[in-house]
């Protein structure tokens, strides 16, 4: 918080800030759907009106009542029909108050839908991998996806909530307007101008205590991280046998109150003293308005204007400064908008400067002759180590070769080079003497058939698992010969039904089956494939399959693309 | 009804267990600004017939007293708020530590192969941080109860028939009850699609696992069926809260019609001339103040009914998990040394919930301070065995005995104190470097001294050296921006973790070299050799490995053959290849592969 910069310039700032924010959440809401959207706003505006007839109703009965004191005739014919319009105003808000949550959470949904495909979106087709290792980056994502483990408020949350404050500002200008017509536009005036003041005075400590939210996001990444050590199944054996459990709830603790007394300082730094100024604000602008009303009523106001502008004021008092369904989502719910929203720029920025992405995409031709590296240079980062250093390789067509080397030695980072996820930093990957720059890398990985160390377990079913490797959605045919190639035949077999899903120690071998056979789920990938152009692997480890020689050697020999 | 007083008590127990100052002064405040609102409605019956009767400055007065009633209700209102939010994360963390004792409070860990389980702490962990606000909850309900009181009292002196006035409340609450259920009835039936749906997104968005994605090309496959996903789940749960909606409307219409009954009655005694106009303003006051809350105080019941219901959850979770067993016979301490060794007496095991016995009748003597390697398929049961082994589960049949003493006899954690172990998946802690060795003996975490020897046996000092910071230097980038290790670095970490408890009397390692290149894994099973010599001739100490490679097997001084969750052969390496059986037949193919 800078003390050179001027109150006017902050202010400025800020509404400017406020503004932006607000327009993001405008423009996100046709998300929603423009149907259930309208639905939503006129239900809020009739919730928002409706107190105000029912004000004028009651108003006009006892206008009535008090002209017509006991015994000169009956005022029914007067007053029932008010009575009517005044009960039927009340019954009319009470029975629409529980659609306006239902209405809202629909919204809230649909909203996060789109929000998270987009992230989807973001993550996978549009920035190339090295964006997704970048520290920046990843707390972005980190930050968006948050959210929706629903820990937070989502951006559905913020929409919901705009939309929630229509009911309520509704309800403030239609008070207003009786108050002015009433009593006096110079009261109405001024007691919705209190009303205002008081409710925006504390929106902007909200606003405020949010920049200290926001700055606090390491401290709760790294809570989130600790507490979610305790409550998977990752560090469970380790509890056990080391005996981990004080500990980890010391941590846990630890990194809690880390997080929690700056936030406790700053909130109560931000949140108390300035309401007290606001209460100071209200009670200036309330105590003025009544003394006028009271003065007015004893100067020949008429009993309707007293009643109805009574009242009136009595609303717009009460306005409220804390709007549970609406301050902290719209508040707070756009973060995770605003991190896709900058991730987004961050990942456009990053396919942007990559190197060309030319070609057609028609497939590329199996290699005739060779891949061949020449003088490639690669490192991860800037300030990182180099991986590659002028590396010169040939790999023959129709020739399996294996690479060997230490740990550390670059061999998955080839890999990947080869892939194409990753381009050189220096030298030329060339394809029969084409660079590999010259194709589309999509083009390119559609004809590879690549299985990781680290490969992805998917919780879908076995089938699904294995369908995956295609190229286009295959049919169970596929799908159980592929399976048969790999050796998975039997984990398949052993599943409690064939659609059983993979949950992380779901099947029926145990959590560490997935990994231990985890063989059987890694092989049939590429096996899905046909045909594919070049086929890689990375195995730090031994052949996993050494106990059936015969099925061994038949995986082996598939791994020569046909026709040599 | 039950799952909100249960869902109150537990709010009200925790509270008060964590944080009894900050409970009081929230409570305080919530009910001097709960107090402050009927009084208003009094004093603008005053006000308004003050005004209307031509009395200035009696008019002054009420009309200063109503603002200074609108705002300190307003104001204890926000401080309450301050008081509760604190309150509420204390709360929260209370309860997260609840939760990670339930998952890890017990010795065993069946509970995290259930597929329930795991759905049932997705949904309590969503439903968490709403926890704050079911804290508030019970306080505004509480204020609202008291509000109620004093109202149906000032309105019982314009007319006693007003007195049955908040009995009209009534049909709303019990209609919102149901409505609740209907609501989470449909969250539990779309939990599996939900955590799905954030499997998938996580998927997406971490580096490691996104960039196969964008390999396979299934981008959009997996994006699409993200959104098959959400939008099914997305449909069912609106379906629910529209249905629940509509009763909760026709709930508050029985409530509407009973306040039109009200104001009849009050009109009808104005008409008549018995109560004057401050009194009809002062109960349509109460009237507008009374609707609202009613409102209000259905929003806080259904919080509360969802949070009881959260409560609840948290007990199945709690019930899922298998409570620690009766030791069998006289508790007794795992002995100080083994002398004869391990003995597997009829084990059979099969993972609970399924019918397929992963291990059948294996009956093994370990012989103390020897080594025993484990081979057979993927599947065949060495994990399984290990983990028996380890205490992590117990045998379906048959027992363990170590020198003569069943496992089960052997009084809390004294058998766990004494084993090291590294599991294929053993956890990648991405905190410092230190923390990740010195949990392997938590008490030396501190030392220096010790976690560098532990790392000097691992092979693993360089590490100290190439992460910034040493051995306060972070690792990973899940809790900050630490340094990226390899699988194999990770790995060696995991070794020196499992070498800082000191005279173990079981080492189990399941493939511990498999991230590691040749080389260093036979430097690694050279360190291991000469150190499970030493323990095993101190303390008897058995080492129990798994591994692919039969170059490491052979050096073991027993080698069991597991097949289909038997033990098909066992003795040396010598005596195996004598054989000529099943070990010597695989042993001599993967040699003729290396040639």
């Amino acid at each position: 918080m800078t003390e050179s910069v001027s109150l006017p310039r902050r202010a400025w700032r800020g509404f400017r800030g406020r503004a932006r924010r607000w327009t993001a959440i405008l423009r996100l809401a046709p998300a929603a759907g423009r149907g259930l959207l309208l639905l939503g706003v006129v239900l809020n505006l009739a919730l928002g009106a409706l107190p105000s007839g029912f004000v004028l109703a009651m108003s006009v009965l006892l206008d009535h009542v008090a002209a017509d004191p006991a015994g000169s005739g009956s005022p029914w014919s007067a007053v029932g029909p008010a009575l009517a319009v005044a009960v039927g105003a009340f019954l009319l808000h009470q029975a629409l108050v529980p659609f306006q949550t239902a209405v809202g959470e629909i919204v809230s949904r649909r909203v996060d839908g789109y929000c998270v495909r987009r992230l989807m979106s973001a993550a996978l087709c549009e920035a190339p991998v090295g964006a997704l290792e970048d520290r920046a980056a990843l707390e972005l994502l980190s930050d968006a996806r948050t959210a929706f483990e629903r820990s937070m408020p989502t951006p559905g949350d913020a929409v919901a909530g705009v939309v929630a404050l229509v009911a309520r500002y509704t309800q403030l200008v239609s008070a207003a307007v009786l108050v002015a017509v009433m009593l006096s536009p110079l009261a109405g005036v001024l007691i919705a101008a209190t009303a205002l003041v008081v409710r925006f005075g504390q929106r902007g400590s909200l606003g405020r205590f949010n920049v200290l939210f926001t700055g606090l996001s390491g401290e709760r990444r790294a809570m989130g991280y600790v507490r979610g050590l305790g409550l998977g199944a990752g560090l469970a054996k380790e509890v056990r046998i080391l005996g981990l459990l004080p500990w980890l709830l010391d941590r846990q603790r630890k990194e809690t109150m880390a997080y929690l007394t700056p936030l406790w300082e700053g909130r109560r730094r931000l949140m108390f003293w300035p309401f007290v100024a606001l209460a100071a604000v209200g009670l200036a602008g309330g105590g003025t308005v009544l003394t006028l009303l009271g003065d007015a009523g004893g100067h020949g106001l008429s009993v309707l204007a007293f009643v109805v502008a009574l009242q009136a004021v009595a609303i717009l008092m009460r306005f409220g400064v804390y709007f549970p369904e609406s301050d902290v989502q719209t508040q707070v719910g756009m973060q995770s908008y605003t991190a896709l929203r900058r991730f987004e720029e961050t990942a456009r920025h990053a396919a942007g400067t990559r190197a060309g992405s030319g070609g057609g995409q028609a497939p590329v031709p199996a290699p005739r002759t060779a891949i061949s590296f020449r003088g490639v240079r690669f490192r991860y980062h800037e300030d990182g180590p180099e991986i590659l250093r002028g590396l010169d390789l040939d790999l023959a067509a129709g020739r399996s070769t294996a690479i060997v080397g230490l740990n550390g030695a670059g061999k998955t980072t080839l890999l990947k080079l080869l892939a194409r996820l990753y381009d050189p930093t220096a030298g030329h990957i060339t394809v029969d003497g084409a660079e590999l720059t010259g194709i589309d890398p999509r083009v390119w990985q559609r004809q590879l058939a690549v299985i990781f160390q680290d490969y992805n377990r998917y919780e879908l079913t076995a089938g699904e698992n294995i369908a995956l490797g295609a190229s286009a959605p295959p049919g169970d045919a596929v799908v159980a010969a592929a399976a048969e190639r790999a050796g998975a035949g039997p984990v398949l077999a052993g599943l409690p039904t064939a659609r059983a899903r993979c949950c992380p120690g779901a099947t029926p071998a145990g959590p560490t089956s997935p990994a231990a056979s985890g063989s059987a789920s890694r092989s049939p990938a590429p096996s899905a494939r046909s045909p594919p152009a070049r086929r890689c692997s990375s195995w730090t480890s031994p052949p996993p399959n050494w106990t059936s020689a015969p099925r061994s050697s038949s995986s082996t020999a598939s791994w020569r693309p046909p026709g040599g | 009804m039950k799952a909100f007083l249960h869902a109150v008590s537990f709010l009200v127990r925790l509270s008060w267990r964590t944080d009894r100052a900050r409970l009081l002064k929230a409570f305080a405040l919530v009910m001097v600004g709960y107090l402050a609102t009927p009084l208003t409605a009094l004093a603008l019956r005053d006000f308004t017939n003050a005004a209307l009767g031509g009395e200035t400055g009696a008019a002054r007065l009420y009309g200063l007293a109503t603002a200074v009633l609108l705002i300190f209700e307003l104001l204890m209102g926000h401080f309450a708020h301050l008081t509760y939010f604190e309150l509420g994360e204390i709360e929260e963390e209370a309860l997260h530590a609840e939760l990670v004792r339930i998952c890890n409070g017990t010795r065993g860990i069946e509970h995290f192969d259930s597929a329930g389980f795991a759905e049932t702490m997705t949904l309590v962990r969503e439903e968490l941080g709403r926890m704050r606000l079911a804290v508030e909850a019970v306080l505004q309900l509480t204020g609202l109860l008291v509000q109620v009181l004093i109202t149906t009292v000032v309105l019982a002196t314009v007319d006693p028939w007003l007195v049955l006035l908040p009995l009209a409340g009534f049909p709303p609450v019990l209609i919102s009850n149901a409505s609740q259920r209907l609501v989470d009835r449909a969250k539990t039936a779309s939990a599996s699609a939900t955590q799905l749906s954030r499997h998938l997104l996580e998927l997406a968005t971490t580096g490691s696992s996104a960039k196969e994605i964008k390999l396979f090309g299934i981008e959009e496959r997996l994006i699409g069926r993200q959104r098959a996903e959400w939008d099914a789940s997305a449909r069912r749960l609106g379906r629910a809260q529209l249905t629940a909606a509509a009763a909760r409307a026709a709930g508050q219409a029985v409530f509407a019609a009973a306040y039109g009954g009200a104001l009849v009655l009050v009109v009808r005694r104005a008409v008549d001339g018995q109560v004057n106009v401050g009194s009809v303003v002062l109960v349509i006051a109460l009237a507008v103040q009374v609707s609202v809350q009613v409102a209000a105080g259905l929003g806080l019941l259904s919080t509360l009914q969802g949070a009881g219901l959260a409560v609840e959850r948290i007990g199945s979770l709690r019930d899922r998990v298998r409570p620690d067993p009766e030791p069998v016979g006289d508790p007794q301490d795992a002995p100080a040394r083994l002398r004869s060794g391990i003995r597997l007496e009829n084990v059979s095991f099969g993972y609970p919930g399924t019918d397929r016995l992963v291990l059948r009748d294996v009956t093994v003597d370990i012989p103390a301070g020897s080594s025993v390697a484990l081979v057979g398929e993927n599947g065949a049961g060495k994990s399984t065995l290990v983990k028996l082994l380890c205490g992590l589960y117990e045998p379906s049949s048959g027992r363990i005995l170590v020198d003569g003493v069943d496992l089960r006899s052997l009084r809390g954690r004294s058998w766990q104190d004494r084993v090291a172990m590294l599991f294929q998946d053993f956890a990648r802690l991405e905190l410092l470097l230190r923390e990740n060795v010195g949990i392997g003996h938590v008490p030396a975490l501190g030392s220096d001294a010790e976690v560098r020897a532990a790392l000097a046996g691992a092979q693993a000092e360089d590490l100290v050296a190439k992460v910034p910071g040493g051995l306060d230097g972070l690792l990973g980038r899940a809790y900050g921006d630490g340094a990226e290790l390899s699988g194999g670095q990770w790995q060696k970490l995991g070794l020196a973790r499992a070498g800082m408890r000191g005279r173990p009397l079981l080492l189990a390692l399941d493939e511990p070299a498999s991230a590691l290149d040749p080389s260093a894994e036979h430097r690694l099973f050279e360190s291991l050799v000469a150190s499970s010599d030493a323990a095993a001739r101190t303390v008897g100490a058995v080492t129990l490995f798994t591994s692919h490679r039969f170059s490491t097997v052979r050096i073991a001084d027993l080698i069991l053959v597991l097949d289909g969750g038997s033990v098909v052969a066992s003795g040396s390496h010598q005596e195996l290849m004598a054989e000529q059986g099943l070990y010597a037949e695989l042993f001599g193919m993967q040699a003729r592969a290396y040639r």
